[in-house]
């Protein structure tokens, strides 16, 4: 089945289906509700190839991300991804990824596509929302990559006041937690020192929830916390978000 | 590289894990590195344009490294045309002999040392002392890692890893009488005891922070006055430039000093403004009989012209080092050499490219790019170490990590094979549970976070 | 030893055809983009703003007149110890041979010996820089010592030579320059400090740490 123009795609990142299947079948509804039309799943690759390109091994990366890009070539909608690193990885790398190549062209095109998952519904969000009394309290963490380089700040901040989900601004909410890929276990005691700076901030100010565009900061913070028993609970931000309205499902 | 001094670790990990034990020093980088940042803030925040205007810088920055010999055979030639004279030293080696001969034409025994980052590149005070020459630093900060023995871990703040407490002990150990921990006590037993230096020193050596090229000037900066003591009491004024700290004109000078203050200490400028074009002239009724700039290569003309030549631009700010989250756990001497922080870790292996210790510097970074982020002159460092990273991927000692890669790279390129991954990654996952001790990456990752 | 001509021919050739472009492109610049403060209080006489900026940093203003320079400076550094002045700026102190004579050390002819038991200097200042509260010193006007040795410093300053922001001083230098600049040019924006030891401010470390500007309006 062909993909009609502008049909948007979710594209999962390897993480969510290693770790949070879940969290693509709540990215695909969260798109449909803000399309009015169900996106295609994306099929045939599995990984951006952030990991061995940050590490600087770029044969490694252009070969993972090459699958990935065949699977979305033959997509001419927009790619929305549920991470800020993976995204900025395919809007803002893949054209050096595939740097000449006889590839080149089409990652380019590709990543022309790709647009990160609160900057996505956000977009399409119509922001008339009335503001309901805070029913839950959140702070957010800021993805480095997607904060940095794609810009995401406001739009999860937004998305989440529609939903009704007061934010609670950190003090260190773009400081990064210290996942950094290889890094995590390359240089595992600075990287569980940079997690403690960001659970202490947040114990000592009483959070308790705090949502993440990117499972990769997640599960490293979430790893951390529950290693020191403490009591906060970390979600992606697509399990905070509801769809709002009728999702119709058109396939 | 600083080489390891006893039971100093010689791996950046290893220094980081010593540092991080250390709950003193990290208070210290916390308070210092928080401070640094909020003044930047505010100080930039008096800028119209504060954005447009690094961006610009950057601009700026690359055009003089364009045309770095041109400006360098300009700015020298004027220089000299007021009486100055420039000493050109392609590596540590030969800068440090310039120095210790003009030292001993002066037959000097006492030298008063500004704060410069180069000269701590080239371990200057080492070969002086080595001559039989009283180094003074007097710099506040530097006066204190010198009697403490040490590198300094900051850019801006060498000596944010003391407190008054250590330095109270630093001082009562060298003049022999106690010393108040306090503050204001120490500042008064620093001025007392580095007046006499500056007073009887027979040469003053400072850094450069701008060369203008179309005055034939120096500009050196500082807060204490110490600067200016050490370039206008001694007879002989020596200056250790790097070669890349050329500025065209007073135009780009302006730009640069708009942004380097304020970027580094939260002020509009620091307290001197010091801008040297020759020595003392007929009619002048002080100043220095002789200033000698000393320009360095060492390893910089490697760098120039190369993927890496934006690590050229940095005007040693020391922004970054308050920006990164590495820096802010670890403190300044877990990089082991004289630049620490990111500007450090991309520096330290450019200059320094046969050291494989420097070249793992690399590796302390997430590439989250706050560095970039606050950049007066926009180097994306993130970037630059990621290039770093690609370059040593070729290399010998990269080739065990490059297989695995490669391995992995193949069993991920295919669904079947990511599904298999998947699964066993899910069994390993149930059968780590409860265990202490895993083996690889795994196991890396247990010692401080339960597994997903 | 390396020469020059060895130096500068290793940079070519390591510049060689120039750097690889920069994968992030260099904003289009023609010219260095002036440094333009934002004003607290742009609505006041540029003087008015130099004094702000002045104080804000701890210095003290005493506004006079050009007759009461000398009065105006004996008032601040009266009882204090002895002052140091270039011999070139010694008229501006403007008391008679007799009198506080013992107290005025004039330098160069003092001695360095002499000249670092002063309390006070008074120099003539170039210039000065509302937007950052700086007074510019140089080398043609006053010896580099003078506003360096004592810790407290006296600048005397006409309100015309208050320029608004930093480009206006060193954009223009040829103004007050003609010939080029002196041997020592000093932007002194606020007294001598330091944050060295634990990030705490300490004024006065070797340089002046009280500054005072005596202002002669027009």
């Amino acid at each position: 089945m062909s993909s009609a123009a502008g049909e948007a795609v979710v594209f999962p990142t390897c993480l969510v289906e290693q770790l949070r299947p879940e969290l693509a079948g709540t990215c695909e509804a969260l798109v449909a509700a803000a399309d009015g039309v169900a996106p295609r799943t994306a099929h045939g690759g599995a990984c951006c190839g952030q990991p061995a390109w940050n590490a600087g091994f770029t044969a490694a990366a252009r070969r993972v991300a090459g699958a990935t890009l065949r699977g979305l070539r033959r997509t001419n909608g927009p790619i929305v991804v549920p991470s800020g690193s993976c995204a900025t990885m395919m809007q803002r790398h893949w054209p050096d990824v595939f740097a000449g190549t006889s590839h080149e062209a089409e990652a380019r095109a590709v990543a022309g596509r790709v647009v990160e998952l609160a900057t996505y519904l956000d977009a399409r969000s119509p922001h008339d929302a009335a503001p309901s009394p805070a029913a839950t309290t959140v702070t957010v963490h800021d993805s480095c990559h997607g904060l940095r380089e794609l810009g995401v700040k406001a739009q999860p901040r937004r998305l989440l006041a529609e939903q009704g989900v007061e934010v609670v601004e950190s003090e260190g909410a773009e400081r990064c937690c210290g996942f950094g890929g290889t890094f995590c276990v390359k240089l595992p005691a600075v990287s569980v020192a940079m997690a403690d700076d960001r659970l202490d901030e947040w114990t000592a100010s009483g959070i308790e929830t705090v949502v993440g565009g990117d499972l990769s900061c997640l599960v490293h913070l979430e790893g951390r916390a529950r290693r020191r028993s403490l009591p906060l609970r970390f979600r992606h931000l697509a399990e905070v978000l509801r769809p709002s309205g009728d999702a119709s499902a058109n396939r | 590289m600083t080489a390891a001094v006893g039971s100093t670790p010689v791996t950046f990990l290893g220094r980081a894990e010593r540092d991080l034990r250390d709950d003193r020093l990290r208070a210290a980088v916390r308070n210092a590195t928080n401070l640094m940042s909020g003044s930047r803030l505010d100080a930039l925040a008096g800028l119209e344009d504060p954005d447009g205007l690094r961006d610009a810088a950057r601009t700026l920055r690359a055009g003089v490294m364009a045309e770095l010999p041109e400006l360098l055979d300009e700015w020298s030639t004027r220089f000299e045309a007021h009486g100055g004279h420039v000493h050109w030293a392609a590596d540590a080696a030969e800068a440090t002999a310039t120095v210790r001969d003009l030292v001993r034409a002066q037959q000097a025994r006492t030298v008063a040392k500004g704060k410069s980052m180069a000269s701590e590149e080239i371990h200057l005070n080492d070969v002086l002392e080595a001559d039989g020459v009283e180094v003074v630093e007097t710099d506040l900060g530097e006066f204190i890692i010198q009697l403490a023995g040490e590198t300094p871990s900051h850019i801006i703040a060498p000596a944010i890893h003391h407190d008054r407490y250590t330095v109270a002990d630093l001082f009562a150990a060298d003049g022999g009488h106690p010393v108040e921990a306090d503050i204001g006590a120490e500042a008064a037993y620093a001025q007392v005891r580095l007046r006499e230096s500056f007073l009887s020193a027979g040469v003053g050596v400072s850094g450069v922070n701008f060369a203008v090229a179309d005055t034939g000037s120096i500009c050196l900066i500082e807060n204490e006055g110490n600067g200016r003591m050490c370039t206008s009491v001694p007879k002989v004024h020596i200056a250790i430039m790097g070669m890349e700290r050329m500025v065209r004109d007073w135009s780009e000078l302006d730009v640069m000093l708009g942004l380097l203050a304020r970027s580094a200490s939260g002020q509009a400028l620091s307290v001197y403004t010091n801008i040297i074009t020759g020595p003392r002239r007929p009619g002048d009724v002080d100043g220095p009989d002789e200033v000698h700039v000393v320009v360095l290569d060492n390893g910089r003309s490697r760098i120039l012209g190369s993927a890496f030549q934006e690590a050229l631009h940095c005007i040693r700010c020391g922004a970054c080092l308050n920006a990164c989250p590495v820096y802010r756990q670890v403190g300044g001497h877990a990089y082991g050499s004289v630049y620490a922080g990111p500007i450090g870790a991309v520096l330290t292996p450019l200059l320094h490219q046969e050291d494989p210790a420097a070249r793992e510097l690399a590796e302390a970074s997430t590439l989250c790019g706050a560095c970039w982020e606050v950049c007066p002159v926009r180097i994306p460092l993130h970037d630059l170490l990621l290039q770093l990273r690609q370059r040593d991927a070729g290399t010998d000692a990269g080739r065990a990590r490059r297989l695995g890669f490669t391995g992995w790279s193949w069993l991920w390129s295919t669904r079947a094979g990511f599904s298999a991954s998947t699964q066993l990654g899910r069994l390993g996952r149930r059968l780590a549970r409860g265990r202490t001790r895993l083996p690889g990456w795994a196991g890396k990752w247990a010692e401080g976070r339960e597994l997903p | 030893m390396t020469t020059k001509e060895v130096f500068l021919r290793r940079l070519r050739t390591a510049a060689g055809p120039g750097a690889p472009p920069p994968h992030r492109p260099l904003a289009p610049v023609d010219r260095p983009p002036e440094v333009r403060p934002v004003w607290p209080d742009a609505a006041a006489p540029m003087t008015d703003r130099w004094v702000r900026s002045f104080e804000v940093l701890g210095g003290h203003v005493h506004r006079t007149t050009a007759e009461q320079v000398g009065a105006t400076i004996a008032e601040v550094v009266a009882g204090r110890g002895p002052v140091l002045v270039d011999e070139r700026v010694r008229h501006r102190l403007g008391t008679g041979d007799a009198g506080d004579d013992g107290q005025v050390l004039v330098w160069p002819g003092c001695g360095l010996g002499e000249a670092a038991t002063a309390v006070s200097g008074v120099v003539e200042a170039t210039a000065a820089i509302a937007s950052t509260g700086s007074v510019v010193v140089d080398s043609d006007r006053n010896g580099r010592l003078v506003s360096l040795l004592p810790r407290v410093a006296v600048f005397v300053l006409s309100a015309a030579d208050i320029v608004p922001a930093t480009g206006d001083l060193l954009r223009h230098r040829d103004e007050h320059w003609p010939d080029g600049p002196p041997s020592n040019v000093v932007l002194v924006t606020g007294p001598s400090r330091s944050g060295d030891i634990e990030m705490r401010l300490v004024v006065g470390v070797h340089g002046p740490g009280e500054v005072h500007a005596i202002l002669v309006d027009r």
